[in-house]
């Protein structure tokens, strides 16, 4: 199978063939961030510059398929500013001892700036724009550790399960960064849970943020413009989470006409358009949705067609829906409104009909998760030096799930019709108000402060049951109770570039949660400090602390709607996490080679989790009783080395990390191994741009198996009087994650090929078929049968059960898959 | 629903393609001590006393026997010999000891019981006919539900767990089981029996509907049918006030009277409801197996996907349980309801 898979594989890569690509590009005084969102839809290049480098610049350029080379030349061409291919950016610089330096950077005097160049004109927009400005976080323009940020290019080259462009999954493939069981679901950062990551959809915090279990994430991909990625220093402005912060950002409604893309996959299809609204306004519309009920539907039709008496409907579905309009008012002011709204719907019908028996029943269960969120702004820019952004938002997490039987039955004598149902749910609902404010007090600091309030309402479990017989109606529920919270944060932050040498990151974050009648607070001061002894070479240190109000108790390794939101309620005390980060960062003259090592050491208070036994608890709707409180630590170093330029790109990584917990009634109050204590992880990732038309993606990862809890003793249950469970014996208790998987490790491929009309995209989940460890599981060794003729001479099939063993369980083989994605 | 819980089944597995290889895991193991007990009070103490094994230790068979094991009970902190009959209250302790295996204990009190002050029910005759059955006569039939309530005292501080059982009683046919003088003659049919009158009570299916005997049913189980078997242990965690009524319906029981000499006493049938207050350690070893047969968990723990858990136990090597429980009875008699429509139906 292995050998199969690789030839195939070597199959798909040498029959791919080579183009060539050129730029077209037409401007008339447009602002060069458009000008460059045209360039980079065409090259997948993104442009790195200081945000203030480009202020009110506008360009008039007209050419048509020249290299790219050519065409920077002569936009930049006496402008000021001069520029670097490295890699798949674009590097953006003031000149230097240039006159026309301040002229560029210089708003009075640069919005006067043009560039006229002429060429044959004809304009082709290939694919949405996006412009990426990485300057902030470039690590040796930056002060922060462990930050990262992700263009769409980046998204679309990572190789995905089932072809399916994945966000979060991209993120996994950076250094310090954990997938979850088997790639399954979610995502551990720096030895964190997975609830410890906070997941942004402009400016929103996202609960459910994986479909289908976890397969996949809710985030439309052709739609994200970027993705801000922190793990190590964390800007003040954002708290509430232990580990990490993913601030994913849509891009901007098109200015120059309607443009979009269509995507269709093995799994999902997506659509998504954006173009003006009259001159000064902007709108943005992505819809993704599965498509298996468009299998499943039919089938089961057909099928119910032959049938008569029983029924069958099987539907499932995930959807991502996603709108943004933006206007502006004027130069200095704007408004949006979003709305996002992303959900899973799983609904089964039977229907039994039994005509000659005089019996009916019907049985619907469903079940229906998800997120929705919509928010309005307004941003305006104050002074030259201030900007402020007001937004209110609602955001809904939910989780439902039911059913309704309906039964009748008639006789001769009588009618009996009976009903029940059953409604639980689970929700969160969010009221936010927040101002946002970004202040330059020189060239060198920019300080940003804001505030923000929000009431939240949790509603953790929630379960009515109603039976009707005949006229007599019995309502049963566990009583769930909403519980409120007010949240008010605030916080400020500077970025200081002290001299040539030094750059110093600051901030503070303070946060009052109001639970119940208690009143929990928060104060989260962060620092990152930049030590450049030359223009390659940054040194750098950065300690954070952050808070944590809520927490996600699920019970298995997959997302389920049975998953559940909870606050720091009662005694509960807000989880509480304080890193310190060390990094070094070097890279080569021209920018051709980068290599990096960042260590970090965390320790985190206050945590919670399931106590031993606590499934056994009652009642089961008291979830705080089921909880208990603890310590960890986590600590490691991140390895990196980066080929940035040139046709084959890459990064190679290696982790070596520890992580621990320890908790008052988990594991005896002994501590463990966290279940993501991988020793050792080493990643790589290559690109490479066969042709402008042909790339070619290959990611491999390996890491120290997954903790695991092995139980591997036996105890003889006592015989007590009892109605259920036939074994004759118990697990006995074990150490927790007692035990480590096998080492895991997969390759996956993906091809790109584009064309006149769009691209194609070919890959390969775990492409040599290594199908991983995930469990060890008692079983028995191979059952044998056989004819055996008894006593009374009759023959009986006999089954004979092995000797009991461990078996390993393993998951996820090969899985190719090819979507088409057409650009309009 | 059956459906719905054959595709999670299936599709666990299927959907990711598992596959399992045999391994030996290497991972240091150490058998201990097991403690198993039920005390029940009035009754004298029995302990069993065997050990742990490796699950892959087939050698051993199911000789898990400790031969060198001395047991120790103590009630309310004194030694006491093992004639000696559990109390109401007592807080029992068991101490083993064994030179290879070491040693184990726990401790459990004994409930007070909790009475059943109340019964009340409601019937709901649904319907009443006439068989004939040749030789065995006519025969009166009725079927009907039951809702009845048992009410019982409540001290709100107090963390107090249950086991409800009942049993059905009806008048002895002590003729059922003979058989007639030509039963073992050749040739012919054997044939029962038929007394004066025959009385058949059948107590139906029961329900228990409040809320507290499902309380550990997750959302998940219930909408997979996995709660289809309901326990009937509960706490008091979820009864407000002093006294709580608790609901039971029977649906479709069914009375059967042939040749009817109104004799009220043949209509003397209902149910014997028995209250166990039990221990937590034993409300929590009857969760324990209702998880672990009936919950969804299991099906997921078998596919890997959730973390396993391990068997409920309040002895300190965490091998065994040691339980105690005491009861109250209350009897619900049907003799008049079903005098009055047997009656008036035989005018």
């Amino acid at each position: 199978m292995r050998r199969y898979s690789i030839l195939l594989t070597l199959l798909i890569f040498c029959t791919l063939g080579l183009w060539a690509q050129k730029v077209t590009v037409k401007a008339i005084d447009k602002p060069a961030a458009e000008v460059f969102r045209s360039i980079m839809e065409q090259t997948d290049k993104n442009f790195v510059y200081s945000s203030d480098l480009l202020k009110d610049m506008k360009i008039t350029v007209s050419v048509n398929k020249k290299p790219l080379k050519k065409v920077l030349d002569e936009i930049f061409h006496d402008s000021g500013i001069k520029y670097e291919i490295k890699g798949n950016n674009v590097i953006l610089k003031k000149k230097k001892s240039d006159g026309l330096q301040k002229k560029a950077i210089t708003p009075k005097t640069h919005t006067e700036t043009k560039i006229n160049i002429s060429d044959s004109v004809r304009v082709t927009m290939l694919q949405p724009v996006e412009v990426v400005s990485q300057s902030e976080n470039h690590p040796l323009e930056t002060a922060k550790l462990g930050v990262s940020t992700l263009g769409a290019a980046d998204v679309r080259n990572t190789p995905a399960l089932f072809g399916e462009p994945d966000l979060i999954k991209t993120i996994q493939i950076l250094p310090g960064v954990s997938e979850s069981t088997a790639g399954i679901a979610g995502m551990n950062v720096h030895g964190g849970n997975a609830d410890e990551n906070l997941y942004i959809l402009d400016n929103v915090p996202l609960y459910q943020v994986e479909h289908f279990a976890g397969l996949f994430s809710p985030f439309n991909t052709d739609i994200v413009r970027q993705t801000d990625f922190y793990r190590t220093s964390v800007p003040a402005r954002y708290d509430g989470r232990l580990s990490s912060f993913l601030d994913v950002h849509l891009k901007n409604g098109n200015r120059n006409g309607h443009h979009g893309s269509a995507r269709l996959g093995l799994t999902a299809g997506a659509f998504n358009i954006s173009g003006p609204i009259g001159s000064k306004t902007t709108y943005l519309v992505g819809l993704r949705r599965s498509w298996y009920d468009v299998f499943t539907t039919p089938i089961f039709a057909i099928v119910n067609s032959r049938k008569t008496e029983e029924k069958t409907t099987f539907q499932y579905h995930f959807m991502d829906f996603n709108a943004r309009v933006e206007h502006r008012f004027s130069d200095k002011t704007g408004a949006f409104i979003s709305a996002y709204y992303g959900d899973d719907l799983l609904k089964v019908v039977t229907k039994d009909n039994y005509a000659l028996d005089n019996y009916y029943c019907k049985d619907k269960r469903s079940f229906n998760w998800g997120n929705f969120l919509i928010q309005a702004g307004i941003n305006h820019k104050f002074r030259q030096n201030l900007t402020g952004e007001f937004s209110v938002a609602y955001s809904r997490y939910f989780s439902h799930m039911g059913y309704d039987l309906l039964e009748n039955r008639s006789s001769a004598r009588d009618t009996i019709s009976e009903r029940e149902k059953m409604k639980s749910s689970n929700n969160i609902n969010t009221w936010s108000a927040r101002g946002d404010f970004s202040l330059d007090l020189a060239e060198n600091a920019r300080v940003r402060f804001g505030a923000a309030y929000s009431l939240q309402s949790f509603l953790p479990d929630r379960k009515l049951k109603e039976f009707t017989n005949n006229d007599t109606t019995l309502v049963t529920r566990i009583p769930g109770e909403y519980v409120q919270a007010n949240e008010v944060d605030a916080y400020i932050e500077d970025d200081w570039k002290i001299s040539d040498k030094f750059h110093a990151e600051s901030g503070m974050h303070a946060s009052l949660f109001n639970i119940g009648r208690k009143t929990k607070w928060g104060i989260s001061p962060r620092f990152s400090l930049s030590f450049n002894p030359t223009s390659s070479w940054a040194l750098k240190a950065a300690y954070s602390r952050t808070v944590q109000y809520v927490h996600r108790m699920d019970v298995t390794y997959l997302s389920l709607p049975c998953d559940r939101w909870v606050p720091a309620v009662g005694d509960l005390k807000p989880m509480i996490a304080d890193k310190i980060g060390i990094g070094g960062y070097w890279q080569t003259q021209g920018g051709d080679y980068a290599f990096s090592v960042e260590g970090y050491y965390k320790f985190m208070h206050n945590l919670i989790d399931y106590c031993d036994y606590y499934y056994l608890m009652m009642p089961a709707g008291d979830w705080s009783n089921q909880l208990t409180s603890g310590k960890g630590t986590a600590k490691g170093l991140d390895f990196a080395v980066e080929k940035k330029t040139g046709k084959l790109t890459g990064r190679l990584s290696y982790s070596l990390a520890w992580s621990d917990r320890q908790f008052a009634n988990r594991n005896g109050g002994h501590p463990y191994p966290a279940r993501f204590d991988h020793r050792h992880t080493i990643k790589a990732f290559l690109n490479w741009d066969i042709s402008d038309k042909v790339s070619l993606n290959a990611l491999w990862t390996g890491h120290s198996g997954d903790r695991f809890t092995l139980l591997p003793q036996r105890f003889e249950v006592p015989d007590f009087p009892e109605e259920y469970g036939s074994s004759e014996d118990a697990p006995l208790r074990a150490k927790i994650n007692n035990y480590q998987l096998p080492f895991y490790h997969r390759l996956d491929l993906s091809c790109t090929v584009k064309n006149r009309h769009g691209y194609w995209t070919f890959s390969l989940y775990n492409a040599y078929c290594n199908m991983n460890t995930i469990a060890i599981v008692p079983g028995n060794t191979e059952r044998h049968g056989e004819w055996v003729e008894n006593e009374n001479g009759l023959w009986e099939f006999v089954t004979e059960y092995g000797n009991p063993t461990f078996q390993k369980l393993k998951l996820i083989p090969i899985i190719p898959s090819v979507s088409y994605t057409w650009l309009f | 629903m059956a459906i719905l819980k054959k595709i999670i089944i299936a599709s666990l597995p299927f959907l990711l393609y598992g596959c399992r290889e045999d391994i030996e895991p290497l991972i240091d193991t150490r058998p201990v001590l097991c403690l198993n007990s039920l005390i029940t009070a009035g009754k004298p103490i029995e302990v069993s006393v065997t050990r742990t094994w490796v699950y892959t230790d087939s050698k051993g068979g199911n000789d898990h026997s400790v031969s060198d094991a001395k047991v120790s009970i103590y009630a309310n902190g004194n030694l006491v010999s093992d004639d000696y009959l559990a109390q109401e209250g007592d807080i029992i302790r068991i101490e083993a000891y064994s030179n290879t295996y070491g040693s184990a204990w726990a401790e459990v009190t004994v409930p007070v019981a909790t009475p059943i002050s109340n019964v009340k029910y409601t019937p709901t005759l649904k319907d009443l006919w006439y068989n004939d059955r040749e030789e065995w006569g006519v025969s009166l039939d009725l079927t009907f539900n039951i809702a009845t309530t048992l009410s019982i005292p409540n001290d709100p501080q107090a963390n107090l767990f249950y086991d409800l059982d009942f049993t059905t009683f009806s008048p002895a046919n002590e003729k059922d089981s003979d058989f007639s003088d030509d039963y073992d003659a050749p040739g012919e049919l054997l044939r029962w029996y038929t007394p004066p009158s025959e009385v058949h009570f059948y107590g139906g299916s029961f329900i228990l509907r409040d809320p507290f005997f499902s309380e550990y049913v997750g959302a998940f189980d219930d909408m997979m049918d996995w709660a289809d078997i309901y326990a009937s242990f509960f706490s008091n965690h979820q009864f407000k006030g002093n006294t709580q009524d608790i609901h039971v319906d029977f649906q479709d029981c069914s009375f059967r009277i042939t040749q009817w000499d109104r004799n009220p006493e043949l209509l003397e049938c209902g149910y014997v409801f028995t209250l166990y207050s039990i221990s937590e350690s034993y409300c929590k070893w009857l969760n324990y197996r209702w998880q672990s047969d009936q919950s969804l968990m299991e099906e997921i723990i078998d596919v890997g996907l959730a973390e396993p858990i391990w068997g409920y136990s309040n002895v300190s090597t965490g091998a065994g349980v040691v339980a105690a429980q005491s009861s109250a009875t209350a009897t619900l008699n049907l003799q008049d309801f079903l005098f009055d429509y047997i009656s008036k139906e035989s005018k």
